[in-house]
C-alpha cells in the first residue's frame, strides 16, 4: 500500500540577502515526507539543515518553491496561518528544550493545547496521557529547572506529542544530553514511530541519525544522499 | 578613598556609556526634587517657618469678639489696648495696628498706605530701622509731631533711596509729617504697608474723644506671650482681664452682644485659609517624588537585570554584599544629585511664580524662597532618592549560581525582581490614580463654583475706585462729586450705565467691601432681636438696575431718594425673611446708629453672593448713597470698552471734577470675581500638572516594565509562537499582563482615593468628595491610557520572529 505524502516539497529555494550578498540556503530543493516516516537529516555545519528545519517548521517561508503540508499548500501564508498550522500539524522537539521556566511540567506540555479550542479536562487528560508515554507523570508539578536534562527533552518530546500533529521535527534534540540520556531520548523517539508517528529529526550525530528509517544528506542547501538506514548501514 | 574615587569614575563611565537612560533618570529625579523643593519653600514659607521677628513664635492676636451679636472679632479701642496692655500678667507687651490711606501731593496724585501703629511696635517686633531712629513713647501723645516711618520699597521708590531722606518731609493731606527712620528691607506685619506713622498721626485714633470712647474700636492688637506661657494660659490670663473689664463697664461690654476675648497664635492665623491647600500640595508633591522615585527604581532594577551576570562575576570573585551595594550606591547618588540639582534649578526658576501665588493669600509671600532650609531639604531628598535608589535593587536573594547562569545561555527571568517590579507600577499607578482623582475633584469644584449664579450681571461692568480726601470732602461735597462725575461719564457714548457704590460685590479692603452696623428695630426690644451687626453697603440709584439684582417687594433706591428725602434701606431677601419671617418688613424701620437715624424699609432684592463663590448670601441692607454719603467711591460702569480705556475715561472725566482727586484701581466685576477664585483655580491647575506626569510616569513605567518582559522573555515567546501562539494571542497576552497591573493599581488607587477624598472634603465645593463622575471618568482616562501605553510592546512581541527569537539565549 503507498504511504500518503505528509510533506511535499518541490523546487524549493531559500535565499538570504544582505546589503553585500545573497546567501543561497536551498536551492532547488525536494523532499518527500510520508505519513509514518522516520526522517533523519544531517549534513555539515552551514549545509541548510536548520533552515530547512525552520522551514518544515513554518516558522520561515521559503524564497520560492512549492511546500505540501497534509495536502494544504504552505509556502506563502500570513504569520497567523502559519501559527495555526503549526499549532495543529506540526510538535518540536529542541536541542535546548526550550520549556518555559515559569510554568510546570504540566503547563509546559499543555501549551499548544491552549491555542485550541478545548475544555480544561480534555487538555489535562491528553497531559497526563502524554506524560505517562514518556514516564514524566510523577514530575508533572515540577518546574524544568528540577529536572535532569534528559527529563527535560522527554517533557518536550511530550509536549510536541500532546497536540496530535501530523509531524514531529527534531532539532538536535540530544545536543544538550550526556550519551545516555541522549540514547533513551532516542529510544523513545523510535518507540513513538513505532506507534506509527511521523518524525524528522535533523542531526550531525551519524550515530543518532541511524535511529531514523531513512537518512537525508544534505550539502550547499542541496540533497546529496536519500536512502534508507538500511541501506546506510550497508554501504 | 581610593576606592571610592575609582568607583566614581567607573560609575561615571558606566553613565556615560548608556547617556539616553542616565539622562532619562536624571530628568525624572530633577522633577520629583524640583517639585518638591518648589512646595517646601513654599509650604516652609509660609507656614513651618516661624515668624522672622522677635521671638516670632510666640506672637499672638488678642481678639474680642461678640458672639451673641454675630461679630467674631469687634476690634479694639485705645482704652481696650491699654488695659489689656497694663492688665495682663502672660504678655510681654502689646502693640495696636490699623491702616488708612493718605493722600501725598505732588504732580501726579497718589494715596499711600499707611500702617497706624503704637510707639512701642518695632521694639517690640524686634526692627531697628536702617535709617533715622524707631518711634518713641512721646510720637504717641496727642498733639505730638506728625512723623513717619517709610517701609524701605517706599523709601526706594518715592525717595530714590535719597540716604538724606531724615528729617524731609511728606505732605500727605495737606499735612507735613517729617521722615523720621527708613525700615530695612523686611517682611512687613500684619499687612504690606508704604509708611507707618504713630497713632497720633491718624486723625480719627489721634482724637482726644476717639481714645476715651470705649466703644471706639477698630484697631487689632498683637501681644507677645512670655517665654514658658502657654497660649491656653495666656487666654485664660486675658479673659480673666475680659471680665474685669465687662463688670466695670457694662454699659462699653452690653451683656446680650456677648464680648470675650481670643488669643490666637499669629503664625496660625496669618495662614488659616490656605493651611489645607498647601498641606494638600505638599501632600501632592511627595506623591509625586514616591512615583518619581518607584519609576527610577524600576529602570534600576531593569538595568540591574542585564548587569547580573557582571555583579555574579564580581560576587564569585570574592566580592561581598556591601562592596556590591557600594558601587551601586555610588552610581545611584550620583544620578540623585545630578537630579537634585537640576531639581534646583527647576525650584529657582519656579520661585516668582510661587511668590505670587503666595501673595494672593498672604503677607508672608516674601518670606517664600529657596533658602537655606530648602537647600537642606533639597539635598536631604536627594541623598534619600539615591539610598533608595541604590539600595533597593541589593535586597533580597542573591544567588551567584543562579545568576551566573541567568546571565548566560539558559537566562530566565528573576521572579523575585519581577515581582517587586510589578509592585512598584502597581504602587505608581495606585497613587497618579489618586493624584488625578484628587485633581478631578478640585476642577469639578472650581467649575461647580464658577457655574454658581451670583445673583447679579458681571458682565460688561467696570469699576474704578476713588477714594475721596476727608480733609477735602464733606458730605455736601461727595454729593457733588459724585453728581457731577456721573454727569461726566453719562454723556460718553462708550457708556451705558453709571451707578455708585461704597462696597462692590466680592470687594475686600478699605473703601471697596461691605460695611457693618449694629442694627436696631422700631417694632422690638433690643433683647427681642435688635443689637444685631449686620453688612450694609451705600448705593446710588441706578446700581440694582446696573447689576440686574432681581426686585422682591417694593422698590429699588432711586435718585429721588436724597438728602431731603426720609432716610430709606432696601433689604436682601435673607435679611428679610431672618427679621421679618412671614411677613413683609416694607415700611418699617431700621437703625444703624442706636435710634439716631431711622431708615424705612421700602423694598426687599434678591439675594447675591458677595463674601464668595461658596458661601451662603450674607444678611444685609442697602441705603442710599445721597442720604448717607461717604468718601469710599466706587464708581460702577456698563461698558464694552477695553479695561485701559475704560481706565483713561474714568481718570479724565475725575480730572474735571478734581484734578488732585487720584483713581486708586480700574477693573471689571468679572476679573473681581475671577480673582476670588485664584486659591481654587491655581489648586486645580497645579494638581492637574502633577497628576498629568504623575499619569504620564506611571504609564511610562507600565510601557516600559512590559517592554522589559518582552526583552527578557523574546525566547519564550518565540516558545509560544512555534508552538501556535498566532501574533493576536501574544498580543493579547502581553496586553492583559499589563492590563492586570493597572487593573490592581486601579482599585488600590479608588480606596485611597476614597480616603483622600474624605481629606480634601473641606476644600471642594458644590460635589461629594466621592464623586461618582469623576472616579469614572478618571478610571476610563486610565483605562484608555493604559491600553495605549501597553499597546507598543504588546504590538512589538506580536511581530517577533519566532525563528529569530527562539534563537535569543
Amino acid at each position: 500500500m503507498e504511504k500518503s505524502a505528509v510533506i511535499t516539497i518541490e523546487g524549493l529555494s531559500k535565499v538570504f540577502e544582505t546589503e553585500r550578498m545573497e546567501t543561497h540556503a536551498l536551492s532547488d530543493f525536494n523532499l518527500t515526507i510520508n505519513r509514518g516516516d522516520y526522517v533523519s537529516i544531517s549534513g555539515p555545519s552551514g549545509c541548510g539543515k536548520s533552515t530547512l528545519l525552520s522551514i518544515l517548521g513554518l516558522l520561515d517561508s521559503p524564497t520560492r518553491g512549492k511546500f505540501v503540508l497534509n495536502n494544504m499548500n504552505v509556502a506563502n501564508l500570513d504569520a497567523s496561518q502559519r501559527a495555526r498550522i503549526r499549532n495543529k500539524e506540526i510538535g518540536f522537539i529542541f536541542q535546548d528544550f526550550n520549556l518555559i521556566g515559569d510554568l510546570t511540567v504540566a503547563q509546559n506540555v499543555e501549551l499548544p493545547l491552549t491555542h485550541r479550542d478545548m475544555g480544561k479536562a480534555e487538555r489535562r487528560e491528553r497531559v497526563m496521557a502524554c506524560l505517562e508515554k514518556v514516564g514524566m507523570t510523577q514530575r508533572a508539578e515540577h518546574y524544568p529547572a528540577q529536572l535532569s536534562g534528559g527529563q527535560q527533552q522527554r517533557v518536550a518530546v511530550a509536549r510536541a506529542l500532546v497536540g496530535k500533529p501530523s509531524i514531529i521535527l527534531a532539532d538536535e534534540p540530544t545536543g544538550n544530553l550526556d550519551s545516555k540520556n541522549g540514547d533513551a531520548v532516542m529510544d523513545l523517539l523510535a518507540q513513538l514511530n513505532g506507534e506509527g508517528v511521523t518524525i524528522c529529526i535533523v542531526t550531525h550525530d551519524s550515530r543518532y541519525a541511524n535511529y531514523a528509517k531513512r537518512v537525508v544528506k544534505l550539502l550547499d542547501g542541496k540533497v546529496v544522499t536519500d536512502s534508507l538506514a538500511a541501506q546506510v548501514e550497508a554501504a | 578613598m581610593e576606592a571610592l574615587i575609582r568607583d566614581m569614575g567607573y560609575a561615571f563611565r558606566r553613565l556615560l556609556a548608556q547617556p539616553g537612560s542616565t539622562l532619562i533618570i536624571i530628568l525624572t529625579l530633577a522633577f520629583g526634587i524640583g517639585v518638591n523643593t518648589s512646595i517646601f519653600s513654599l509650604v516652609n514659607g509660609v507656614l513651618f517657618k516661624e515668624l522672622p521677628f522677635k521671638r516670632g513664635g510666640d506672637i499672638v492676636e488678642i481678639r474680642q469678639t461678640a458672639i451673641k451679636a454675630g461679630v467674631d472679632n469687634t476690634g479694639a479701642s485705645a482704652l481696650d489696648v491699654k488695659d489689656f496692655r497694663e492688665q495682663n500678667r502672660s504678655l510681654e507687651d502689646v502693640i495696636e495696628y490699623h491702616f488708612m490711606y493718605f493722600f501725598i501731593a505732588g504732580q501726579s496724585p497718589a494715596l499711600v498706605k499707611s500702617g497706624i501703629v503704637s510707639a512701642n511696635y518695632f521694639d517690640f517686633l524686634g526692627v531697628k530701622p536702617a535709617l533715622g531712629r524707631s518711634f518713641v513713647a512721646s510720637d504717641d501723645a496727642v498733639g505730638a509731631e506728625p512723623v513717619v516711618i517709610l517701609s524701605h520699597e517706599f523709601w526706594n521708590s518715592h525717595f530714590s533711596a535719597d540716604p538724606d531722606v531724615v528729617g524731609k518731609t511728606l505732605e500727605m493731606n495737606g499735612k507735613a509729617n517729617r521722615v523720621v527712620g527708613v525700615l530695612p528691607r523686611m517682611p512687613q506685619f500684619p499687612e504690606v504697608n508704604d509708611i507707618y506713622m504713630p497713632t497720633s498721626g491718624c486723625p480719627t485714633r489721634g482724637d482726644a474723644e476717639f481714645i476715651n470712647t470705649r466703644s471706639s474700636r477698630m484697631m487689632s492688637m498683637y501681644g507677645r506671650t512670655k517665654p514658658g506661657v502657654s497660649l491656653q494660659q495666656a487666654g485664660s490670663d486675658l479673659d480673666m482681664v475680659a471680665k474685669r473689664l465687662h463688670s466695670t463697664y457694662p454699659a462699653d461690654y452690653p451683656a446680650e452682644a456677648g464680648f470675650g476675648v481670643k488669643v490666637l497664635s499669629l503664625q496660625n492665623e496669618l495662614t488659616k485659609d490656605i493651611r489645607p491647600s498647601l498641606l494638600l500640595l505638599l501632600a501632592a508633591s511627595l506623591l509625586v517624588l514616591f512615583i518619581t522615585c518607584t519609576n527610577v527604581v524600576n529602570l534600576t532594577l531593569a538595568q540591574q537585570s542585564r548587569r547580573q551576570k557582571e555583579l555574579a562575576v564580581r560576587a564569585a570573585l570574592g566580592a561581598d554584599r556591601i562592596d556590591i551595594a557600594k558601587k551601586l550606591l555610588v552610581e545611584s547618588m550620583m544620578l540623585a544629585l545630578a537630579g537634585g540639582a537640576g531639581g534646583l534649578l527647576l525650584a529657582y526658576f519656579s520661585l516668582d511664580l510661587l511668590t505670587s501665588f503666595a501673595a494672593t493669600f498672604t503677607s508672608r509671600a516674601s518670606e517664600v524662597s529657596i533658602d537655606g532650609q530648602a537647600l537642606a531639604f533639597n539635598l536631604v531628598v536627594s541623598v534619600a532618592t539615591g539610598l533608595i535608589v541604590g539600595l533597593a535593587p541589593v535586597f533580597g536573594k542573591q544567588d551567584i549560581v543562579t545568576a551566573l547562569k541567568e546571565g548566560g545561555a539558559h537566562a530566565t527571568l528573576s521572579r523575585q525582581r519581577q515581582k517587586v517590579r510589578k509592585l512598584l507600577i502597581v504602587g505608581q499607578i495606585a497613587i497618579a490614580f489618586m493624584l488625578v482623582t484628587g485633581a478631578g475633584l478640585m476642577i469639578r469644584s472650581f467649575v461647580a463654583l464658577q457655574r454658581i449664579d451670583p445673583g447679579f450681571r458681571s458682565d460688561d461692568i467696570a469699576i474704578a475706585t476713588i477714594p475721596l480726601d476727608w480733609n477735602k470732602y464733606d458730605p455736601g461735597a461727595i454729593r457733588n462729586f459724585v453728581r457731577e462725575l456721573r454727569n461726566g461719564l453719562s454723556g460718553s457714548p462708550e457708556v451705558q450705565g453709571v451707578a455708585f457704590t461704597t462696597a462692590y460685590p466680592f470687594g475686600s479692603g478699605i473703601g471697596v467691601s461691605l460695611g457693618t452696623a449694629v442694627i436696631s428695630f422700631d417694632d422690638r426690644a433690643a433683647d427681642a432681636g435688635g443689637g444685631k451687626r449686620v453688612n450694609f453697603r451705600t448705593v446710588s440709584g441706578n446700581y440694582f438696575e446696573l447689576l440686574g439684582i432681581p426686585l422682591v417687594a417694593g422698590r429699588y433706591i432711586s435718585d429721588s431718594d436724597d438728602e431731603n428725602a426720609t432716610p430709606v434701606a432696601v433689604l436682601s431677601r435673607a435679611m428679610a425673611e431672618k427679621y421679618w419671617p412671614g411677613e413683609s418688613p416694607l415700611n418699617k424701620r431700621i437703625s444703624p446708629d442706636q435710634g439716631k437715624t431711622w431708615l424705612t424699609v421700602v423694598g426687599v432684592v434678591q439675594n447675591i453672593k458677595g463674601a464668595g463663590f461658596d458661601k451662603p448670601p450674607i444678611d444685609e441692607y442697602y441705603v442710599s448713597y445721597a442720604q448717607s454719603p461717604s468718601q469710599s467711591v466706587n464708581v460702577l460702569l456698563r461698558t464694552k470698552a477695553a479695561p485701559n480705556k475704560v481706565s483713561a475715561l474714568v481718570k479724565a472725566a475725575v480730572a474735571r471734577v478734581d484734578a488732585n482727586q487720584p483713581v486708586t484701581k480700574v477693573t471689571t466685576l468679572a476679573r473681581v470675581m475671577s480673582d476670588t477664585l485664584s486659591t481654587p483655580r491655581m489648586l486645580s491647575q497645579v494638581l492637574s500638572l502633577f497628576s498629568f506626569l504623575a499619569l504620564t510616569i506611571s504609564m511610562v513605567g507600565v510601557s516600559g516594565l512590559l517592554a522589559f518582559t518582552v526583552s527578557q522573555r523574546t525566547k519564550e515567546l518565540g516558545i509560544r509562537m512555534a508552538l501556535g501562539a498566532e501574533p493576536h494571542a501574544v498580543r493579547r497576552m502581553i496586553l492583559g499582563q499589563g492590563l492586570v497591573l493597572v487593573a490592581v493599581g486601579l482599585v488600590l488607587g479608588m480606596v485611597g482615593s476614597l480616603l483622600l477624598g474624605r481629606l480634601l472634603a473641606s476644600l471642594i465645593y458644590g460635589i461629594s468628595s466621592s464623586d461618582v463622575f469623576t472616579f469614572v471618568l478618571v478610571t476610563f482616562l486610565f483605562l484608555a491610557v493604559s491600553l495605549a501605553a501597553c499597546w507598543l510592546p504588546a504590538a512589538r512581541a506580536s511581530r517577533l520572529d519566532p525563528n529569530a527569537a527562539l534563537r535569543t539565549t
